[in-house]
């Protein structure tokens, strides 16, 4: 059954140790081209530290991670941005020492290129490469609504907004995998409504094939075309969102921990 | 866009200033400190591009000054090579030194690049006063012949002061342009996370050894206006206190702000010459305005001054932004 | 060259290795509780070792009384430091971090040559300088004092960190900033406590060599330098593992003194150092840090 399916994504036997934590034992987890897959599971499950190996931030003890029928297994983290996996962060990593616009410039790094001597002489190929720079990121922070804070610092953007800055600066780099890391944390009901219709649009007018890690259920279970549920770094089930609600092993895990977030 | 045509008029009119303050000045006496602190000014943008854009630290920039200086003074001197070589190959040595330095260390966290930059600062300062035949040792050597391009001898001091008040503005304007393009972006993305600028497809590694080697080239290139002015060269002014008292600029002009250093290094060497007891205080002077100046003022003069501008001036609308 | 010769290289190394390993081991509890790499870690050493010389000068209340107050002064100090320059950057990058410590490390050398002076000082020896000779070695007494003191300490440490409840926490801030602090451990006292015993480690270290080496206002960044890469051999975070490397780096540095040339016995260190950045960065007995993201 999964042959037939179209896989951007696919990892196998992943196992992560950090020193006696066994954050990931044995890991299979397929994402479908065009799909919006949602990871969920109860807190310290592993679902970041699976984001992590498939971006490259963590290595894996074992296991492959394949990505478009490549083997991306050992490719540093930039090659694989390069190629279009690219994520954002639970703990928000912006560059504060920024605007919101240069953010999101930043994120158009790989996509326009002009040398070190092209920079330093300011050469028409460097204007060219600013020009097209600017305009992609102007249509993204038009994307997610910040346009109006362009030049603000980054710092000064109230919580919800940096995380459609992240959300902005990692479409802008037009990635073909989107891996967004707990997204909706933090934000109010009409923000995470807001960030739902965002990805939506993401996956239906970009064609940006996007993992979602989610513990606001609403959200997972309106937006995702399948569900795979993470427990004590094991796949406990993936479905379909309405199966995945009735799995007794799912509301298990999660009666085995209070909700706190 | 990113107001180029403001950098380009400050950089001529901070051209202007330098070429008119000798005038202003009126005696000849203070040249020489001025045409040492404009030296010292371009390797402090050049380490401010490295410390303050890209948040690398090194404690051993005052190697690779004495790299290029001893390189051009010896070729030139001993080896009677032309001076235009020499001076280049005083350059490249501290360019390539800084390569097989800084790809070992950069793939590694700041601290990694801190403590191996002061090691290898002391290195090259062992050294020079160690391999006496090539260098002197300790006491140096002198009869080091004076600049000279294309049959034009900067014999008298105010000409030299005139050309390296050019090359630093021209230093100051590729630093601007630099920083200005994606580049810059790429540096100042590494200062604030490593892990994000690797998602938004950076190579971190490279862009970090890019730089080093960058501020490396401009720390040389000051290497060799020195010696050919001087005509003279000895380690002293080589050793772990001058690079202290680099990144001791940096820090007091303003990290991330290519005027600050320019600032930051005609402070901390015109200071001297009007504190007579400043041979003893200096190392106590520079390590108390390290601490305090990153505790209270991390932006330094120049973001102080730029602080203070911004109260002043009514809050301007985004439009301002464009050009 | 003779087997004793060599035997003679082992002892002085290991006597020089003690003191890398301590200064290793004071960086790297500063390294643990922080994720600071403190460089004013080889002025701790230093003004253990000259303090001692001049509680002495000063107060003439005998060797052993001028050390231990040396000692309890550096402490204090160590202290003072991390309450006025470390806390007020707490949370601030890595490069101001570096900075600041940087700065601390040069002020405190600065104020030492100012009231110190830049002569070189030697501390009498703890118990006679008569080599003592086993065949044909000879050994100082007081490297039997290094080697003895040193690894009461690691030992004392050792219980320390596995046994008593502030050493535990001061691994649990090691381990997880956030939870600890969660879990009532007050990060900011564990700081403190780090540059406490840091210093404490590094001021002893600086009073046993002293009566070997002589001692100077700027002995302090050699000693920093060669513990950091003492720390890098053991693999930075691995408190026992940077003892072991000091202890490593010294008979290495010996012999390369011996054998090679002792004018570059200084750039010996460094050498290590980077060779090892560029083949095993996470050092021969460490595993490698990951970062958390
Ligand atoms: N760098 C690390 N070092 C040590 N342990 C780690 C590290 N990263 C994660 N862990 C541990 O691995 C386990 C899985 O963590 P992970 O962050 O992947 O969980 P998660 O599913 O994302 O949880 P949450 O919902 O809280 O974000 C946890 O026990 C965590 O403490
Ligand atoms: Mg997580």
């Amino acid at each position: 059954m999964q042959q037939a399916r179209n896989d951007i994504l696919s990892c196998r036997g992943l196992v992560v140790n950090f020193g006696g934590v066994q954050a990931l034992r044995s890991v299979d987890f397929a994402v479908e081209t065009g799909s919006i897959t949602a990871l969920i599971g109860p807190n310290g499950a592993g679902k970041t530290t699976l984001l992590n190996v498939v971006s490259g931030l963590v290595n894996a003890d074992q296991g492959t991670v394949k990505f478009r029928e490549q083997d991306i297994t050992s490719l540093p983290p930039h090659k694989r941005a390069v190629s279009g996996v690219v994520r954002t962060f639970q703990n928000l990593e912006i560059f504060y020492n920024m605007s919101v616009l240069e953010n999101v410039m930043t994120g158009c790094h790989r996509r326009i290129r002009y040398s070190v001597v092209d920079s330093l002489l300011k050469t028409p190929r460097y204007w060219g490469g600013e020009k097209r720079c600017y305009r992609y990121a102007e249509r993204e922070l038009e994307f997610v609504n910040l346009m109006d804070k362009k030049d603000t610092p980054a710092t000064e953007l109230p919580f919800g907004s940096q995380r459609l800055l992240e959300l902005a600066r990692a479409v802008a780099s037009e990635p073909t995998l989107l891996l967004l890391d707990e997204p909706a944390a933090g934000l109010n009901i009409r923000e995470t409504g807001n960030l739902g219709k965002l990805i939506r649009r993401i996956r239906d007018e970009r064609g940006i094939t996007v993992v979602l890690v989610e513990h606001d259920m609403d959200l997972v279970m309106r937006i995702s075309d399948s569900v795979t549920v993470l427990n004590f770094g094991e796949v406990i089930a993936q479905d379909v969102p309405l199966e995945i609600q009735k799995n007794p092993q799912v509301i298990a895990a999660y009666l085995g921990e209070d909700e706190d977030t | 866009m990113y107001g180029f045509k403001r950098d380009m008029l400050a950089v001529l009119g901070f051209t202007f200033f330098l070429l008119i303050i000798p005038r202003i000045l009126g005696n000849d006496y203070y040249i020489n400190t001025l045409t040492l602190s404009l030296t010292h000014a371009i390797i402090a943008v050049g380490l401010n591009l490295l410390m303050g854009y890209a948040g690398q630290v090194s404690l051993g920039h005052a190697a690779f000054y004495g790299l290029a200086a001893y390189t051009s003074a010896i070729l030139t001197t001993t080896y009677s090579v032309p001076l235009p070589l020499g001076m280049m190959s005083g350059i490249l040595v501290s360019g390539v030194v800084a390569l097989l330095i800084g790809i070992p260390t950069l793939k590694l966290k700041g601290h990694y690049l801190a403590m191996a930059t002061l090691g290898f600062g002391v290195i090259v300062y062992i050294f020079f006063n160690e391999t006496i035949e090539l260098t002197g040792g300790p006491s140096g050597f002198g009869g080091i012949s004076r600049l000279q391009v294309m049959g034009y001898r900067f014999a008298s001091d105010i000409s030299y002061y005139y050309l390296v008040a050019f090359v630093l503005a021209g230093v100051v304007l590729l630093s601007l342009n630099l920083i200005h393009s994606r580049i810059g972006r790429a540096l100042r993305a590494i200062h604030t996370s490593e892990t994000a600028s690797q998602i938004s497809g950076i190579d971190i590694a490279k862009y970090k050894v890019f730089v080093f080697v960058l501020s490396a080239l401009f720390a040389g290139v000051a290497g060799v206006l020195y010696v050919h002015n001087i005509a003279f060269v000895a380690p002293g002014s080589f050793g772990f206190n001058f690079s202290i008292e680099l990144v001791t600029m940096v820090v007091l002009g303003g990290m991330a702000n290519v005027w600050g250093a320019v600032i930051g290094a005609c402070f901390l060497s015109i200071l001297p010459e009007f504190l007579r007891v400043f041979e003893n205080i200096e190392i106590v002077l520079y390590g108390a305005i390290l601490i305090v100046f990153t505790i209270f003022l991390p932006e330094g003069i120049a973001g102080g001054i730029t602080k203070l501008f911004l109260m002043m001036k009514p809050k301007r609308s985004d439009a301002a932004g464009k050009e | 060259m003779g087997i004793s010769s060599y035997l003679q290289f082992l002892i002085s190394g290991v006597t020089m290795g003690s003191i890398y390993g301590l200064t290793a081991l004071g960086f790297t509890i500063i390294f643990n509780t922080t994720g600071i790499i403190n460089f004013a870690q080889g002025e701790f050493v230093m003004l253990g070792g000259i303090l001692s010389v001049f509680f002495l000068k000063w107060f003439d209340i005998g060797l052993f009384p001028s050390i231990l107050l040396a000692v309890l002064a550096t402490t204090i100090i160590g202290g003072v430091i991390e309450r006025f320059a470390i806390r007020p950057v707490k949370g601030a990058s890595v490069i101001n971090l570096i900075i600041v410590t940087i700065g601390v490390s040069i002020f405190v050398r600065g104020l030492t040559m100012i009231f110190l002076g830049k002569d070189t000082f030697s501390l009498p020896h703890f118990s006679g300088n008569l080599p003592l000779t086993f065949a044909g070695v000879a050994v100082m007494p007081q490297s039997i004092w290094i080697l003895a003191i040193t690894l009461v300490l690691l030992a004392i440490l050792r219980l320390f960190f596995t046994r008593t409840i502030y050493g535990k926490g001061m691994l649990a801030c090691s381990y997880n900033r956030k939870a600890s602090s969660l879990v009532g451990i007050g990060v900011d006292r564990m700081v403190l406590f780090s540059f406490l015993i840091s210093s404490l480690v590094g001021a002893i270290g600086g009073v046993i060599l002293t009566p070997v080496t002589l001692t100077s206002y700027d002995v302090g960044i050699m000693l920093g330098l060669k513990g950091f890469s003492a720390c890098i051999i053991g693999g930075l975070g691995n408190p026992f593992g940077a003892a072991a490397g000091g202890v490593l780096l010294g008979i290495l540095e010996s012999l390369c003194a011996g054998v090679i040339s002792s004018a570059y016995k200084d750039a010996f260190a460094f050498f290590v150092l980077l060779v090892l950045l560029f083949v095993k960065p996470s050092g021969l007995f460490g595993q490698a840090k990951i970062e958390r993201v």
